[in-house]
Order: C-alpha cells, then structure tokens, then sequence
C-alpha cells in the first residue's frame, strides 16, 4: 500500500510540475526555465549617442578594399572614405557598424573609419576578430572571461569617441551566447556605455541554425527560448533583431496570414502575424527588464531583388515605433557582397539603399525621409513607456491581446481612415504614435476625437516642421489648446506623433 | 616658394636682358659692346658709297631697298677695309639669306658654295642657323651664336656686320642680329685684309632693305658759319676759315652744353708739318660758370695741362693719343695713316655722357673711328663728363696747319647712345677650397705658385664668380680660369682642351681671350694698349652669369669689363668646376679684400645659452658670403654654431672665427661657464599630426629637485596648445616653439613640426559622362595661413578618365575604378598624401519629390542624375494615366536642382518615371485623390457643452488654409438639439443628433455630432471586438462642477458573459475616480451603461470573441482539472477503502485476540 501510495504522490507531483512548467509560459507559448534576468533600474543611455537620440543604424556598413572572404576577396577599393561617410551621416543615420574591416590587434581601414566617425559625429562599432564569438558555436570552447578580459584592456580603439561597442556575431545561434556572455560581461567592466552588439535572428528563420542540435520543437516556441536564452546568458543592454515583413510577396495587410511562397520561405512563416508577434514579444522584454529594443526593416527584397515602396518602408519604421521599439536598422545600406567583382554585387540588381559604388538609389532618399521624421520624434518616443497599442478602422493587424487597448487616456477616436496607433505614457503626458495603417493608401485627412477638451495638445511630424521652417516658425510642431479634436493628414504609412497634456 | 620668387626674378631679369636687347637698333651701344670696342680700340665705320643692286629696287633719296631677289650691294671701296655696317631686313619671302663682306672683284656672283671670289660671308638660315664661309668654304671651328627662333616674315631685322683689321695682322669680323652676337671671329690664317664688296645675296628670300650709316658727311665751312667758333688766338680768319702760320697756336672754341656733343671740321696739314706735329683738341674741359665766351676762358690743350678735360691728338706719325686731366696719358695708338703737308682731312670729336657715369670720347679722321674711349667710374677716378650746366669750353689747337671748320651743333641720330647697364649677379665664391699647386692660405692668398692648377671650386653653382687681387712677379704667361666646367681640377689646355666649358686667358700683355670648349669665341683687350706690369696690383675678376637660355661670361681687370660675352649658342648654362691654371705667370693670388673680426657682445657665456657672433671688416668687400667657424683645435669647450648663433654646450674657451668672402679673420676666444639650464629631454621624432598629442619632459641640467614646472608654446606658422603637464596638442599646421620653465629657468625653443592629415573631399563614385573638380580636405582650421598647393596624381585607372591636372578635374569616360593621390604643400608644413580608389559607374536616374496629390495641386518633382554629368535631355514621363497629370513644360530646365511641376487633374493613379539623357528612373504610382473638406469636430458632444468647428482639406496650402477660415457652418438637421455662433456649436440640454454643414468655398463638407449623455465613458469605444479573458478598464468623466454622488454599472446584454468588479478607490480618490473592470468570460454580444447620479451614458456594445490559444488553454485546463479530480477521487476512494480494510484487519485481529 505504501507503495501504492507513494506511486500516486509521484503521478501527483508529476502532473503538478507539469502544470508549472505549462502555465509559466508567456503568452508567445514558449516553455521557458531557470531565467535570471535582472530588470535594469532605467535603460542603458548610450555614451556614444545623445541622451535623446534614436540609434539608427545602416547594415551592411561601407565596405573596404577587397572587402568580403579573404581567402577570395572582392574586387573593390576602398569606400572608406570622407565622402561616403559624409553621405551616410546625411541620410539620418547616426550609427554604423563594421564588417568587414576587422580591427584584429590593429587595422587602418578600422582607425580610419573610427577617425570619420569622430570627425562626422557619428558612432561606430568595432568589429574585431578577436571578440567575433562566431567561430565558438559548437563543440570549440570560446576563450576564456580572463583571456578576453585582457585582449579588450589592450585594445586600441577603446579611446576613440566614435567607439560604440563591439560588433559580434551577426545572427547568432544559441551555441554562441555563451562566448559572448564573456565578452559583454569583459564590455560592461571596462568600459561605461558601450554596447554588444548582434542582430538576432528573425522568427522565421529553420529551427537548426537557432539551435545547431535542431531541437524538435515548435518554431515560435523555439524562437521564444532563443530570445530568452540571449538574454539569460548573455546579459544585453540591447536586444536587436530583424523582421522583413514584405519579404513574402504573397503577405499583404488585406491578406495577412497568407501562405508563404515555399520557393522563398524555407523555415517559418514570413507573415503579418509573426510580425506582430515578434514586435510583442520584444515589447514584453522591453518593459520587464527594461531593455530597448531596434527593429531591423529592409530596405530592399532580397529575396525577390526589389526594393520595397517608400510606404512599405515607412509603414514598417512606424509601426514598429508605435509597438516602442527604440532604434531602427536597415538592412542592406550598402549592397553585400555577392561574388568578387563589384557588379555582381548588384544582384539582385539595385540592391541597397546606396549602389555597390555608393551612389544613393530612390531608396536612399525615401530612407533619408523616414529618418527625418524619427528625428522629430525620437526624444519624445526615447523618453516614453509603451502602453499598449490601438487600431482605429479596419482591424488588419492581428494583435496580441496583452498588446491591444481599446481606450488610452483622453483619445476617444481616430477617423478618416485605417488608423494603428501606439500609446505611450511621457513624463504624465499621453503620447499618440499614429500611423496611417493602410500601406498603399494615399493622403488622407485624419481626425483624432478626444473624449473632451483637453488643455494641450502638441502635433508632430516632418511635414509639419518643414512646413514650420517655410513659414519661419522655429518649433517642430503645432499646438492648440482646449481642443477636443485635432485633424492631420498621413499617406499611407506615415505617421505623426500626438503629444497629450489633459 | 622663396624659390619661385627668385627664379621669377632671374626670369624677369633674363626677359628684361632680352628685351634691351630688341631694343638695340641702329647706332645705340651697349656699354658692354663699348667695352669691347674700347677693348680693341680700333674700330672704324666706313660710310659706304651708297648702295648699288644688281636684281632689287633701290630708292636713291634713301637708299632703301626692295624686292632683292639675287643679291645687291651695298657698295665697295677697296680702300676700306675696317668698316661696320647697320642694315634693316625685312622678308616678304623667308629664304636663305648671305651677307658677304670682302668680296674681291667686280662682280660678285653667288654665294653658294660654287662661289670662287675671295671674301668671307654669312649664311643666315630659314630656322635659324648660320655658316661662316670664307673663300667659298665653310670655316670650321668659327664660333657661331644663333638667334632665338626661327627667320620669320614682317620682321625688323637689325644686322651689323663688322670687320676690323688689327695690328697682329689678323682680322676681327663680327656680326650680330638684333644684338644678338652670331659670329665674333678672329681670323689670324691668311686673313682677308683688304676692303671689298659688301653684300646682301638672296637665295630665295624676298625682303626690303633700309641701310644707316651711309651717308657721307658734306663738310662745308660755308654751310655751317658758326658764329661760335672764334679765331682769336694766334690763327687769322679768313672768312669761315682759319687760317694759321705758327705753331702751338689755338684756333677757336665752342661751347656746348648737352650731355654729348659732336664736333665736325675739316684740317689741313700746313706746309711746315713735321712728325710731331699734332692736330689736338679738347673736350669736357671743366672750366665752370662760363657765360662768356672769350679767351681767359678756353683752356689750352697743351702737353702738361693742368685743367680738367679730355685732350685728343693726331701726330702726323699717326700716332693718337688720348690725354686727360692732369696728363693722364690713357690711351695711344699708332697705326692709323700718316699725314703730311698738304694733306686735308675732316675731323669728327665728340663726347657721349652715359647714365651710370661713364663718358666716351671719340675721334673720327675721314669718317673713321680713329679712337675711342669709355672713360668709366672706378675707384680713384671720376669720368669727366660730369659738368655743370653752363658750358665747357673747348679748344682746338694748331700746330701748323691750317685749319678749316664745320661747326654741327646738332646732336645727330646717329650719334645718340643710350646705354643699358647690365646688372650681375655673380657670387663671389672666395677662395679656392680645393689647391692645386699652390695653396691658399686662410686669408685666401696663394704666392709663388708656379705653373699648373692652382687652385679649383668643385661643384660650384649657376652664377659665380671669383674676384681676386693678382700682382704677377712674372712678365710672361698667361693665367686662365676655367668656368662651367664639366670635369674637376680640367686643365684648360688652349684649344687642344676637350673638356666643356668656358676658358678665359689673361696674357701678360693685357690681351684676354675667351674659349668654349677649346674654341676660340672672343678677344679682348685690356685698357686700349696696357700690358699687365709685374709686381703690380690688379683686381681680376671672372664669372658667369645665366640668362634665360644663354650665359654671360665676363672677365674684369681693375673692374672694367675686358670679355664679356653673351652665349646663345649652346650655352653652357650649368654649374660646375672653376679652376686657376697658371701658364708660368708666377705671382701670388689674394682673395682677401680685407680681414673681418669677429664680434660679439659679451666673451662670456653660460653653457647652453646662446650668443649671435657678428663681424667687422675693414676694407673692400662687396660680397655677402659669411660663416663662422669654431676653432675645434684651440678651443676646450664643445659649442656649436647654426649661423650667426653659438651655443655653449661645455664649459671651457671657444675660439671662433668668421670667413666673409673666403677671407678668415683671427680667433676670438671666448669662455663659457657651466650654467644650470632647463631643457625638453625628449622630442617627437617625426611631424605631429593635427589633433595629435604629444607629452614633453621638461628637465634640468643639474638634476635638482624641481620646485616649479611650467610649459609654453609659442605659435610660428603652426599653433597648439600645451597644459601643465608638458601635453601638446597640435591645432595647425606649420611649425611651433616649445618652451619649458623650471624654477624660473626658461630652455631654449624647440621647433616642432606639425602637419595634418588631406584627403579626397569628394571621393564618391563617379558616373560615365562627369565631370568633377577634385578638391581637397583638411581638418577645420589646420592650415596654416600660408599659400596651399595641391596636386593630384593618378594613380591606377587612368583609362578609365581624362584627367587635367591644371584644373584638378576628372572626366569619367567609361566604367571601371581609378585611383588618385592628393599631395598639399605649404612652405611651413610637409605634405600629406592620401589614396582612395574611386569607381565609375553608369549614371542613375532619381525622382524625387514623389507623393500623393490631390486634384488642383502642384507638385515639384526633381528628376535627378548624378552630379555633374551634362544633361542633354530631361523629362518625366507618363508611363500610364496621361490625362491625370499635366507636366508643365515650361518649367524643364536641364538642372539636376531644377524641378519639372506637375498639376493634378483628376483623381486616379498615375505612373510616372524620369528620363535623363535616355536613362531611365524607376516608375513611382502617384494616386491623385479628390480634394475634400472635413469638418473638424468631436463627433461626440455632452449636452449643453460647447466646442469648436473648423474645416481642413486634405492638402494643405497657405490658399486652402485661408478658405479653412472662412468656412460657413450652419445645422442641416437637429436644430432643436444644438445651435451655431459663428464657429462654435451650442449643444442643449437635451441628448440628439445634429448634422452641421460646412460651405468652403466650391466645397462642403457635413458631419453629424452626437449629443450624448454627460456621463462619457474611457476605456472603451463602441462595437469593439474583445478577446475573450481580457479584461477591460472602464472610467467615465463627470461634468467637473458636479459631484458624484452614486455611478453604477448596468448589463443591458449579456450579463452571464462578462464579470463586472467595482474597483475599490484608493486613499485620495473621489467617487469620480469610481473604476469598473469588465472580465470577458464568454464569447457573444454584451451590452452596458453607466449610470451616474441618475444620469445615463450612452448605451456600449462590444463582441467578445475567443482566439484559438485561450482555447487550447482552456481545453488543457479543463483536462488538466478532471485529471486531477480523477486523480483525487481515486487517492481518496483508495484511502477510504483502505481504511476500511484496516478497520476490517483490526476488527479481525481484536476478535482473534479476543
């Protein structure tokens, strides 16, 4: 009988544990353990940026000469030079990273891009071999905390103002956190505001390269335990990561959930509500541990060698702004490289925001809008708490619930067309982030109705400052006061910032 | 740069040289060529007698002439055999061209190579060069110069052709263009001494010819009657002639008082003419202040006359003889033509005052130079022709003869002189540092050497000379410098010397003799018939001078140029050795010109503190070469000198000494002390870089403890700046000083080099077709103010490019990558280089500007291809919905910042693309919507609130906006429930709907208010899809001034689907601040309201609806609890039965215990 009876205390305390293990889990459904994430007091203030600018960042960054593999190097010269810096600053961009220049022990084209950077104002991460984590992921240890910690104390950039941090491993697999665990932990001890820096992969990438044993689980839930893994073992200050949402030319807002095209899509679904989910996701991070997070667009289809229309780019910086994320990559700036002559960088061809000789494509100018209008806004949204978000109009976006409000503050409704609108709390102050949620539409007037008057409202945007600036009004907005609606006018895409006093 | 401005002065000079050159026409003389005339001393101007051509067209009132197609001549007379002749040339036709002189015979025939006569001519070349023929055969190993450039058409050429018979019996021929010299030749191997033909052959030329000098003089007394001519010493007059009888007796006197002066008469010997007989004359006789002319004021040209004044005699021996002042015999020659009783002669005299103070006197016998001098300024002597206005009497004495006279008083064209002085700039190089035979001693001097070198300059530069004091014990040999040699220590063998180079020979007879590469080039003479005396001082003097494309050689004795040669041809225009040989003229050589002292303010000197030496010599010295030395072998203490500056580097005597102009003086000792000093212990050892640090250690010289420490810099052309602690910081370009202070100790200055980093301003991509300046950058405010070169320098790529690197710009031609460097320089700073690699690449066409329109509204659109390609063609096109858009023509213009306006006309979408140069953009759809009105207005209103109406289109324009505010609002339904004043809407008290009508314009627009409840509620909006389990905050707003006495919420629907908490208020919350959160726990419609103090709000309606993961959640939960129930009730039923069985047990074993 005792037997019997401990038989059934063992069932019970295996069906009570999997019941733990099962209700723990968030609302993305993975099954997480064991975390030990500290909620960072307030979020990291980079050192290398303005304590109220958005990071904006460029990826593939401006190649060296014989850029690329160096056993079959490309045949390029430099692009390093004043120039081409000088063109990426003006586009809006305020951080670049290195690639293929590599500050193993020392590298001129390295000091040199430090050297423009600082001269241009502009941050700049380091991408040294030595720190690169990529060649550890499997069954090579990574060197030791110790080893790195005196490789970085020897370093020779580290006085440089340009410096921002370390560039590792671009799209890690979960194999190579703990290496860079080491380093971000060797980072955060010797230097002050200065940032690892990796892109993660997006969800819809194959199981195997988030996990190189390729675990057998779902592809979302494996999704979900490698964002918290990275941030278990890896400790971030930042958390970055890609999405291409108009990568499936088969998605649209008026079809979101449809089938990815399988000659395009070998892992996971390249969807509407992926997207959102992964923008969620990030957004629950960012509020339980305080940690920003930058959204990865892209500038072009490379999978289908177009580039996107200004508007689904915009729609794409905004409606990730609106979820609060608090830096934008784009991906590519400079073509990557595709072969070793420069013209088969071009595949597919007008790849990039700028071409494989950096000349600016229409993207450029479209990607130097968007940029513009973050610099509106960006001190507002970097000082701001997501609260939740809103669709006005047609309900194309499948939100998380946990997300989804459905009145915030004063704002009783956004009319004149399909409206996504992202609620914030700035200092007391309501702040309305809203875009016009219809990618291919185009101008319309806009009406946001309060529930009464309120005392203040602030309404910002690009069109509103230039048109500010021709009229010789030195402030990026426009204010009423002891209003109870407030009309603008958004093509689609777009997006103007409400700023809210009741 | 300092560089630049001195070569450009060379060129200016070597331009002016050539300019006064051109300007050389006719009779005008070059001091320099006076030299050498005074030189041979024996020159003479034939007047020809007229010009006489065969196949050309001759002007007899001017003797010019034209269309020469053979030859013509200019005339002849045996009986002239020294004669100088100026003609003009100016060629229709540019042919070969000789000029013949000498020729024997009558007839001349041509001057080819076929051509027997006897004479010497000149071919004179189309391109430019010449033979010397003499006797039909090219004379090798005649010097000839040459012209710059080819002959050439509508040209004055200015030929003087010279011959000159000397007393050795050979002949001087020269012949120069323009003044240019092309042939200055001594012919000592059967000269051709007689006079001849003169002559201007064609041989295919065409040209016109103007001749000078040719007239003969008309001397008639008769014509002239001067009145100022007077016969009042011992001759008779009879008539305009004079007439004398006696000896020593003066004749008359003339007063003149411009700065030249000629005087023509005609003499007769008289019958009792003996060899002494003489005819003399003065001139320039200082005699001041004359107003009158009488005789106490002629002054006499006797022998041993004491005034001042030139004195000119003719001996009937032939001998003449130029007297000055104080019978300063200067100048006789003796080998001019007799005369005797009977004999007549007209006589020319004349003196020609110079600007630089040098004056000539000439004496012309039958229109033939028969003496000529230019007295010069030197020291000890001053010409005499610096008279005062007012006259200079003048004399003329008669011995015997009888006189008859011509007086001119003009002074003739032909007789007008201007000079040109020509400036060297030799350095004088002091003496020889390296000895030959005989050595110079530290004071420059060399004595008692003997034959062979004596001593050589190796590798001295363009522009040098050497000057020395010469005082030969010898009376025979010769002493010969070497110039531009291109061999060390060349013995200047004669013409056996194979060596380039320049050879000047002074023979003791005074003779001087100029050779090029052993040829014999120009020949000169020491003053008019002197020697060189033993045991006699001389200053000698020889160098070069390079003018552009040619050198001046020159050679002085006592300062009077004796050679001076200008090379055209094949000039030997560089640097290289100078040399002494001495050809057994023994003597001793002396550089000095005085022995400089050195000077100094104070003999004692710490270490390490500095000292500026300076020098006083006494004597000549016109050379500026200085240095100063340390006496290493007598002094005890280490210094070191940088320029005039010593620096004491130990304690101990330092003897110094200076060498100005090869000359040394004696040692000057000094002591120096040791002394404490500060200094920088370390410097950077290449040029810092702007923005780069470097940290100096400032230390002291003894080693004490530092008390203070302080750091300065002083900006030259760079700047920095430098803290306490020794760490400079370079901020511009150039040089600095650096100083450190220890305990009041103030080192020297360190020069710091800084320099800064350049690059490419714009190195982006290129595209085919542009055209780009290059252009440089540098870090703001690095650059010192000081004049910036840059130059650029294609590297690889070339191909791909037209590069104009006087521009700095870049033409792309075809795809591809090029590679360039950029160099900038400054004078202070060293240049920086950079490399960047730029690619070519086919031009890309953007539009900009694209957006949405509305109908009726402009846009500006930039179609735009890369900078700097030329634009040939530009448009947008309409790639579909033509009648949309209307592109206004007008406004294209061939600018990349030139927008092309677009209007909308209708709404619809429109695809568009831009062409530039048939290159294409992407297409872009502009959807062109409808312009529309919208009132803006809160759909939702309390009763018996007010709010604002106003009217915004959906394009925003100053015009759009300014019919916003005009916008008429009037209520077209629900008047009952709201009114209008002006823009503001009155609701009543009562809950409706008002539908407002907006008139703007051609526009309106109408919206519909609902006036609600007072009670508004938050957190909700109406018809709202809900998640099933989400919860929802309910809030409401309550007219502020009322207070809130009870609010309740009422399921009107749905109850059972929703669980509705009443959220407890906190502390300070009022009953206003009354929360409600709504659980949706079951999918379907729910209805509510809020009731406030009685008040209803508005009826809500939301749909709650359930997603498939709550579902799942659900389906686990509900499965997971009837596990667990199933699980509980088998635990209990199995714990009840087993206690039953227990009980069963017990009972059992108490019964058997029982």
């Amino acid at each position: 009988m005792t037997k019997i009876k401990r038989c059934y205390y063992l069932i019970l305390m295996a069906v009570l544990c999997l019941s733990f293990a099962l209700f723990p889990c968030s609302s993305n459904g993975a099954t997480l353990q064991g975390l030990n994430i500290a909620r960072r007091d307030k979020q990291i203030t980079y050192d290398f940026l303005d304590e109220n600018e958005m990071p904006i960042l460029g990826y593939v960054g401006i190649p060296n000469a014989n850029a690329g593999d160096a056993g079959n190097p490309a045949q390029n010269p430099s692009f390093i030079n004043r120039s081409n810096f000088q063109r990426y600053k003006d586009a809006g961009f305020n951080i670049l990273s290195g690639l293929y220049e590599r500050a193993t022990l020392y590298d001129p084209d390295v000091h040199k891009a430090l050297t423009l950077a600082e001269d241009l104002g502009l941050a700049y991460f380091v991408n040294d071999t030595l720190f690169k984590c990529e060649s550890y992921a499997g069954a090579v240890e990574s060197p030791s905390e110790e080893s790195y910690s005196e490789t970085l104390k020897n370093a020779w950039y580290l006085d440089y103002d340009a410096f921002a941090g370390l560039a590792v491993k671009d799209e890690p697999s979960a194999q190579d956190f703990d290496g860079m665990a080491k380093v971000n932990k060797v980072l955060k001890e010797q230097t002050d505001g200065k940032i690892l820096y990796t892109n993660l992969f997006p969800s819809y990438v194959e199981t195997y390269r988030l996990y190189l044993d390729q675990t057998p689980i779902d592809p979302w839930d494996a999704y979900v335990q490698y964002v918290y893994e990275f941030l278990n073992k890896v400790q971030p200050d930042v958390i970055a990561y890609d999405y291409y949402v108009f990568m499936n030319i088969d998605s649209t807002l008026e079809n979101p959930l449809a089938s990815s095209n399988p000659v395009d899509i070998v892992a996971g679904e390249v969807n509407l509500q992926e997207y959102i989910k992964s923008l969620s996701l990030f957004r629950k991070i960012s509020l339980d541990y305080n940690i920003p997070y930058w959204v990865t667009v892209a500038s072009y289809n490379h999978r289908h060698g177009e580039l996107f229309t200004a508007k689904q780019t915009a729609w794409t910086v905004n409606t990730s702004l609106a979820y609060g994320a608090k830096g934008i990559q784009y991906y590519t700036y400079w073509p990557s490289i595709d072969g070793t002559t420069m013209e088969s960088w071009q595949v597919p061809s007008r790849a990039g925001i700028v071409s494989a000789n950096g000349t600016p494509h229409d993207t450029y100018y479209q990607v130097k809008k968007i940029n513009e209008n973050i610099k509106i806004v960006d001190e507002i949204l970097m000082n701001s708490t997501s609260k939740g978000v809103i669709q006005f109009g047609k309900q194309t976006l499948p939100l998380v619930a946990e997300d989804t409000l459905y009145g915030y503050g004063l704002l009783g409704n956004v009319t004149g067309g399909d409206a996504f609108v992202g609620c914030f709390d700035y200092n007391g102050k309501d702040v309305y982030y809203i875009v016009n949620n219809s990618v291919n539409a185009g101008r319309s007037t806009f009406k946001a109705d309060f529930l009464t008057n309120v005392s203040n409202v602030k309404l910002y945007n690009l069109d509103i400052a230039q048109y500010n600036e021709e009229h010789g009004i030195d402030q990026d907005f426009l204010e009423y006061n002891d209003i109870s609606s407030v009309g603008f006018n958004l093509s689609g895409g777009d997006a103007i910032l409400l700023e809210v006093t009741r | 740069m300092k560089s630049i401005i001195r070569k450009s002065l060379i060129l200016l000079a070597g331009l002016l040289c050539i300019a006064g050159i051109f300007l050389f026409t006719g009779n005008r003389v070059y001091a320099d060529d006076a030299v050498i005339e005074s030189a041979y001393a024996k020159l003479y101007v034939n007047d020809l007698a007229g010009f006489t051509a065969d196949s050309a067209t001759v002007d007899p009132a001017t003797n010019n002439v034209t269309n020469v197609s053979a030859y013509g001549r200019f005339g002849y007379n045996d009986s002239y055999q020294n004669v100088e002749i100026t003609s003009i040339l100016n060629f229709s036709t540019i042919g070969n061209t000789t000029f013949i002189l000498r020729a024997q015979g009558d007839s001349l025939g041509t001057a080819g190579g076929g051509w027997t006569n006897s004479g010497y001519y000149i071919r004179w070349y189309p391109h430019g060069q010449f033979d010397f023929c003499k006797n039909g055969a090219v004379l090798q190993g005649a010097f000839l110069g040459s012209l710059p450039g080819s002959m050439a058409t509508d040209t004055d050429y200015t030929v003087v052709f010279k011959t000159v018979n000397k007393s050795d019996g050979s002949v001087q021929i020269t012949f120069t263009i323009n003044g240019y010299v092309i042939l200055d030749y001594n012919d000592s191997n059967s000269p051709l001494l007689e006079g001849g033909w003169y002559a201007v052959c064609s041989e295919g030329s065409v040209f016109s010819a103007r001749g000078y000098g040719f007239d003969s003089p008309v001397l008639n007394l008769a014509d002239v009657g001067d009145p100022i001519l007077s016969a009042n010493f011992s001759a008779t007059l009879d008539g305009d002639n004079v007439v004398t009888s006696g000896a020593n007796s003066g004749v008359g006197y003339a007063l003149y008082t411009d700065d030249s002066y000629t005087y023509k008469t005609t003499v007769t010997a008289s019958a009792n003419v003996s060899a002494s007989s003489a005819f003399s004359f003065t001139i320039g006789a200082n005699k001041t202040n004359v107003t009158e002319i009488n005789r106490p004021n002629v002054v006499d040209p006797l022998w041993g006359w004491s005034e001042t004044g030139y004195v000119l005699r003719w001996y009937a021996n032939g001998q003449r003889h130029l007297g000055r002042a104080g019978n300063d015999s200067m100048v006789y020659v003796w080998d001019f033509p007799t005369y005797s009783a009977g004999d007549s002669f007209d006589i020319e005299y004349g003196i020609t005052n110079f600007d630089d103070g040098s004056v000539r006197i000439h004496l012309k016998i039958d229109g033939n130079f028969a003496l000529i001098y230019f007295d010069r300024p030197r020291e000890g002597y001053t010409p005499l022709s610096l008279v005062e206005a007012g006259g200079q009497p003048s004399s003329i004495l008669n011995y015997a003869l009888v006189l008859t006279h011509s007086m001119d008083g003009q002074i003739t064209n032909d007789e007008k002189t201007e000079l040109q002085t020509l400036t060297l700039t030799s350095t004088d190089l002091g003496a020889p540092i390296s000895g030959g035979a005989g050595i110079f001693d530290k004071n420059g001097s060399v004595s008692n050497f003997g034959g062979g070198i004596v001593g050589a300059y190796p590798n001295v530069p363009e522009n040098s000379s050497i000057k020395m004091k010469a005082n030969f014990t010898a009376t025979a040999g010769n002493l010969v410098f070497t110039l531009a040699s291109q061999g060390t220590l060349d013995t200047p063998w004669g013409a056996g010397w194979t060596r380039r180079g320049y050879q000047i020979y002074y023979y003791a007879n005074g003779q001087t003799i100029l050779y090029k590469n052993g040829e014999h080039i120009c020949e000169g003479w020491a003053i008019g018939g002197y020697s060189i005396s033993p045991n006699t001082d001389y200053t000698l003097e020889v160098g070069s001078v390079n003018i552009d494309g040619a050198i001046r050689v020159y050679a002085k004795i006592d300062d009077i140029y004796i050679i001076n040669y200008l090379d055209y041809d094949d000039a030997l225009v560089g640097g290289g050795t100078m040399s002494i040989y001495s050809g057994g003229f023994a003597g001793k050589l002396d550089m000095a010109f005085g022995k400089p002292e050195v000077y100094v303010e104070s003999t004692q000197i710490d270490t390490n503190d500095e000292i500026t030496l300076g020098y006083t010599l006494d004597g000549q010295s016109d050379g500026d070469s200085v240095q100063y030395f340390i006496d290493n072998a007598t002094s005890t203490a280490q210094a070191e000198i940088d320029g005039s500056t010593l620096r004491a580097l130990s304690a101990g005597t330092i003897d110094v000494y200076v060498c100005v102009n090869g000359v040394y003086s004696d040692n000057l000792t000094l002591t120096a002390e040791e002394g404490e000093y500060s200094y920088i212990a370390n410097l950077p050892t290449s040029p810092l870089l702007v923005g780069d640090s470097f940290t100096f250690e400032g230390a002291l010289s003894s080693g004490e403890i530092v008390d203070s420490i302080s750091y300065s810099v002083e900006a030259i052309t760079g700047n920095a700046t430098i803290d306490d602690n020794g760490t400079l910081t370079a901020t511009r370009a150039g040089t600095v000083r650096v100083y450190v202070t220890i305990n009041g100790l103030k080192s020297e200055g360190y020069l710091i080099s800084i320099t800064t980093k350049v690059e490419v301003a714009n190195a982006t991509a290129m595209a085919v077709g542009e055209v780009r300046k290059l252009s440089y950058w540098t870090p703001e405010n690095s650059l010192p103010d000081e004049e910036i070169t840059e130059s650029y320098e294609i590297i690889d790529g070339e191909q791909y490019i037209t590069f104009n690197p006087l521009t700095s710009e870049i033409t792309a031609n075809s795809i591809g990558v090029f590679t360039l460097r950029v160099t900038i320089t400054g004078e202070s700073f060293s240049a920086v280089s950079a490399i960047v690699s730029i690619p070519i690449e086919a031009p890309i066409v953007t539009l900009q500007g694209v957006e949405d329109m509305y109908v009726g509204q402009t846009l500006e659109l930039y179609p735009k291809i890369n900078d700097g390609v030329d634009i040939t063609s530009k448009n947008i096109v309409i790639v579909s919905g033509e009648d949309i858009l209307d592109i206004d023509e007008e406004s294209i213009v061939f600018d990349n910042d030139q927008p092309i306006k677009v209007t909308a006309l209708k709404s619809g979408t429109v695809r568009i693309k831009a062409v530039i140069n048939g290159i294409e953009s992407k297409e872009f759809d502009v959807v062109v919507s409808p312009l529309q009105a919208t009132i803006i207005v809160n759909n939702n209103m309390i009763a018996g609130s007010t709010q604002n109406l106003s009217v915004m289109f959906n394009f925003q324009s100053d015009e759009l906006d300014q019919l916003a505010k005009n916008a008429v609002f009037t209520i077209t339904s629900g008047q009952e429930y709201a009114r209008i004043e002006g823009n503001t809407l009155i609701a009543n008290d009562e809950v409706g709907s008002v539908t407002i009508q907006a008139t703007v314009g051609d526009y309106s627009a109408s919206a519909t208010v609902n006036i609600t409840s007072a009670v508004i509620v938050a957190g909700i909006t109406n018809n709202q899809e809900v998640v099933l389990d989400s919860k929802i905050r309910i809030s409401f707003l309550f007219p502020e001034e009322s207070e809130v006495e009870s609010v309740e919420l009422v399921i009107l629907e749905g109850k059972s689907r929703v669980k509705v908490e009443r959220l407890p208020l906190e502390e300070d919350e009022l009953a206003s601040d009354q929360q409600f959160l709504i659980s949706a726990l079951d999918s379907g419609r729910v209805r509510f309201k809020l009731v406030v103090n009685g008040i209803s709000s508005e009826v809500f309606e939301f749909n709650i609806y359930e997603n498939t993961s709550t579902l799942y959640l659900y389906v686990l939960l509900i499965a997971f609890s009837l596990l667990v129930v199933i699980l509980l009730t088998v635990f209990i039923t199995t714990i009840i039965l087993s206690k039953k069985k227990n009980k069963k047990l017990a009972k059992e074993a108490s019964e058997d215990k029982q």
